[in-house]
Parts: structure tokens; C-alpha cells; sequence
């Protein structure tokens, strides 16, 4: 009996051991994932922040569709205003704490699109102050070679990457920095893409986003 | 007793195994960001062709006497031709008709001032003038994308709108004669023309 009693305790203190150990695992797993990301900047007192990061990628107006289109030169292309003849969408971050964020909008094509990479030509702007301006000048479709740090897969073409911090002074009154982004995406057949043969190219876009 | 505790020992190496992935794979779930699009942006091209057809009747005067512009003008030896175009979406193409000599190599060869070119074009069922009789004088091109011979004489340029789907077909007639008191010669002399059509999308 006494042997038993005694194997039974022997047996409780090792569960609790274990239970013990795993807590502490996971305690340790997680404050080293926040850590990883954190950073103490000189001026600020020694403070830890954990950070928090938003991101959200809305699409306003529908996609561009044009039908029946001819060569155009890129100054024609850069002014097209007409209906379903440019895209609007956006981007918002929010940060909370000392993160710094980095994204990149993607252009993502269809497989099953025919006219060449090089008889397309790309073009975004975004609005500052009210009027749109020139972020990415027309160019050609042009595939990363390789997924990119921030996860832009291999094969799509990334139209501008873009970081955002908070500033000191933020971070010492503990605001949340929020950021919206309004950008406008323009696509047209190059002047010297050849025409016939009802061939289409179609992109979509994505954003990726990774904190720093 | 003793496979009991193997066990249970196994099953909580296990379960610390499977938190411990999940809890690394949420942390780094946490800081990464995909908005996928999901508004398609398409662009698809139409169809621009442009034809130009000669009739089998062609310009062939033997012995051909000095005339006067009223005379020349309604000869019934003339050489017609069509200038044709069919778009496919929302578009201008200009284009040019031009003439171009290739007797260059003939000794015998009518000098350019000897000879009357004279155009008309099918509008509203009847030819009308549109390049008035002259003689031939190579001139510059006004298209800016398309190589046109240099030594050619433009004869006329029009432009062929589509708003949407179109075909357009435009009828032309060109007479050639010996001007009067302009020349004089004291042998047989030739007089070759061609006729070139160029066209590009319209800047306009």
C-alpha cells in the first residue's frame, strides 16, 4: 500500500513538472516572438513596448477594362479618365508602439493572358494633398525574379514598396499612427504593341505586408 | 505500469511538440499581411486592317497627244482604285496616297513638268476633285510613325474615324496627260507612275 501511495505521488510530481516546464516553454516561445520585434531607440528611457500592427487593403472603384484597345503613348495613357479606364484602392496601416512596417502592392497576372509583358505599360500614382501624383512611371510588366523579403511571390511585379514608422515623438506621447494611402493604377497597350488577334492581359493587385 | 508511464511520457512530448509549432506559427502569423485583389484589370486589343485595291483597268496611252486640263480631265482612259479600312473599337487612322515615278533608269523618260496628275474621289455617288491638276513635285510626309519614300508626290490625305466597329471604304480616280505647250520631244518618252497608300493611328 505504502509502495503504491508512494509511486502514485511520484507520478502527480511529474505530471506537475511537466506542466510546469510546458507553461514556461510557451511563456518563453512568445515573449521571444515579441522581443524579436522590438526595439529601444537612444532617447528613450529603458522601455520596453510590445507593438501592434493593422494593415487593410480595400479595392474602391471596379477594375480596369478596356476593350478593343489600340497602341497609345504613355502621355495619352497617363491622363485616361474614362469610365472602368483606371483603378482606384487603398491601403491603411495603423501602429501602435515602436514598429516600423513595410509594404509592397503587387501586380499579380493572369496566366492566361496573351499580349506580351513588353507591349503593356503600368502606371500609379497617389494622392497627396488632394491630387494624384507620379509614384511608379510607365513601365513595362516586369516579374520579380524571386519572392521578395516582404512576400511578393516570384513572377509578379511590384509597383512601389513603402515603409512606415512611427517618429519619436509619437512614440513618446503613445499615439497610434494611422496612415491611408489612396493610390490609382492606370494600364494601357504600349504605342508600339501590334494590334489584332483579340488577345487580352489581365493583372490583379495585392498587397503584402511584414513588420520590421 | 511501466509502458503506462512510456506512454504517457510519449504523449506529453508529443503535445508539447504540437503547442509548441502552433504557438511559434501564430507568433509568426501575427506579422505578416496579404490583401488579395480580387477587382480584375483587363485590357484586350480589337482588330485594325487596312486594304487597298486596285481595279484592272490601269492608265496605258500610246501615242498620247498634248490636252488641255478640261480635256485631260474627263478622258476616259483613268485608273481606279480603294482605299478600305475596317476597325474594330474606337479609333482614326490617317492616311496618305501618294504617287511615286519608276521610270528613274528610262533615258526616254518624260521630264516631271510634261505631265498632268489629276484626283477625284467617289463622294455621294459621284467623283469629285480632290487634288486639282498638277504636275508631279515629291514632297515630305506629314505621318510621323510610318516610313514613306521621300522622292513620292503626296496626292491627297484623309483620315477614317470609327466610334465603335467600322468599315469604311473610299473610291478613287486618277487621270494622267501630256499638258499642253509644255514640252516638246522628238521620240518616243514614257511616263510610269505607282501609286502607294501609308497609314497610321491618327494623333489627333
Amino acid at each position: 500500500m505504502k509502495e503504491t501511495e508512494q509511486l502514485d505521488k511520484n507520478y502527480s510530481k511529474k505530471i506537475f513538472i511537466s506542466l510546469l516546464l510546458v507553461t514556461l516553454l510557451v511563456v518563453v516561445v512568445i515573449s521571444f516572438s515579441f522581443a524579436a520585434f522590438i526595439k529601444t531607440e537612444g532617447g528613450i528611457s529603458n522601455t520596453i513596448h510590445s507593438g501592434e500592427i493593422t494593415m487593410n487593403y480595400l479595392e474602391k472603384t471596379n477594375g480596369i477594362s478596356i476593350e478593343n484597345a489600340l497602341p497609345t503613348s504613355d502621355e495619352k495613357g497617363m491622363v485616361q479618365l474614362g469610365e472602368n479606364e483606371y483603378f482606384d484602392f487603398i491601403v491603411n496601416t495603423k501602429l501602435v508602439g515602436n514598429m516600423k512596417a513595410i509594404y509592397e502592392i503587387a501586380a499579380i497576372k493572369d496566366e492566361a493572358s496573351t499580349i506580351p509583358d513588353n507591349e503593356i505599360r503600368l502606371y500609379l500614382e497617389q494622392e497627396k494633398s488632394g491630387t494624384y501624383t507620379k509614384v511608379m512611371k510607365p513601365n513595362n510588366f516586369i516579374p520579380s525574379p524571386k519572392e521578395t523579403k516582404i512576400g511578393t511571390p516570384k513572377g509578379a511585379m511590384v509597383l512601389k514598396r513603402v515603409v512606415r514608422k512611427r517618429g519619436k515623438k509619437e512614440i513618446k506621447k503613445e499615439k497610434v499612427t494611422k496612415t491611408i494611402d489612396n493610390y490609382r493604377l492606370r494600364m494601357w497597350l504600349g504605342e508600339d504593341a501590334s494590334v489584332g488577334g483579340n488577345k487580352t492581359y489581365t493583372v490583379k493587385i495585392n498587397v503584402y505586408g511584414k513588420t520590421e | 505500469m511501466q509502458n503506462t508511464d512510456s506512454r504517457n511520457i510519449l504523449l506529453s512530448i508529443i503535445g508539447i511538440a504540437i503547442l509548441f509549432v502552433a504557438v511559434i506559427g501564430i507568433s509568426y502569423a501575427i506579422f505578416m499581411f496579404t490583401g488579395k485583389g480580387m477587382k480584375k484589370n483587363t485590357i484586350s486589343t480589337g482588330n485594325i486592317s487596312m486594304t487597298y485595291t486596285e481595279s484592272d483597268n490601269v492608265i496605258a496611252i500610246d501615242n498620247a497627244v498634248p490636252m488641255s486640263d478640261s480635256a485631260g480631265k474627263l478622258q476616259k482612259e483613268y485608273f481606279d482604285f480603294t482605299v478600305s479600312a475596317n476597325i474594330n473599337g474606337k479609333a482614326a487612322i490617317d492616311y496618305e496616297i501618294r504617287a511615286r515615278r519608276t521610270d528613274y533608269k528610262n533615258n526616254n523618260r518624260l521630264p516631271n513638268n510634261c505631265v498632268n496628275i489629276y484626283l477625284e474621289k467617289e463622294m455621294a455617288g459621284k467623283y469629285k476633285s480632290v487634288l486639282e491638276p498638277k504636275t508631279f513635285i515629291p514632297k515630305d510626309t506629314d505621318l510621323e510613325n510610318t516610313y514613306v519614300n521621300k522622292d513620292s508626290m503626296l496626292l491627297y490625305k484623309s483620315t477614317v474615324n470609327s466610334e465603335k466597329n467600322a468599315t469604311i471604304t473610299d473610291k478613287y480616280r486618277l487621270r494622267i496627260w501630256i499638258k499642253e505647250n509644255a514640252c516638246s520631244y522628238d521620240r518616243v518618252m514614257t511616263y510610269k507612275l505607282k501609286v502607294d497608300v501609308y497609314s497610321e493611328l491618327s494623333k489627333k
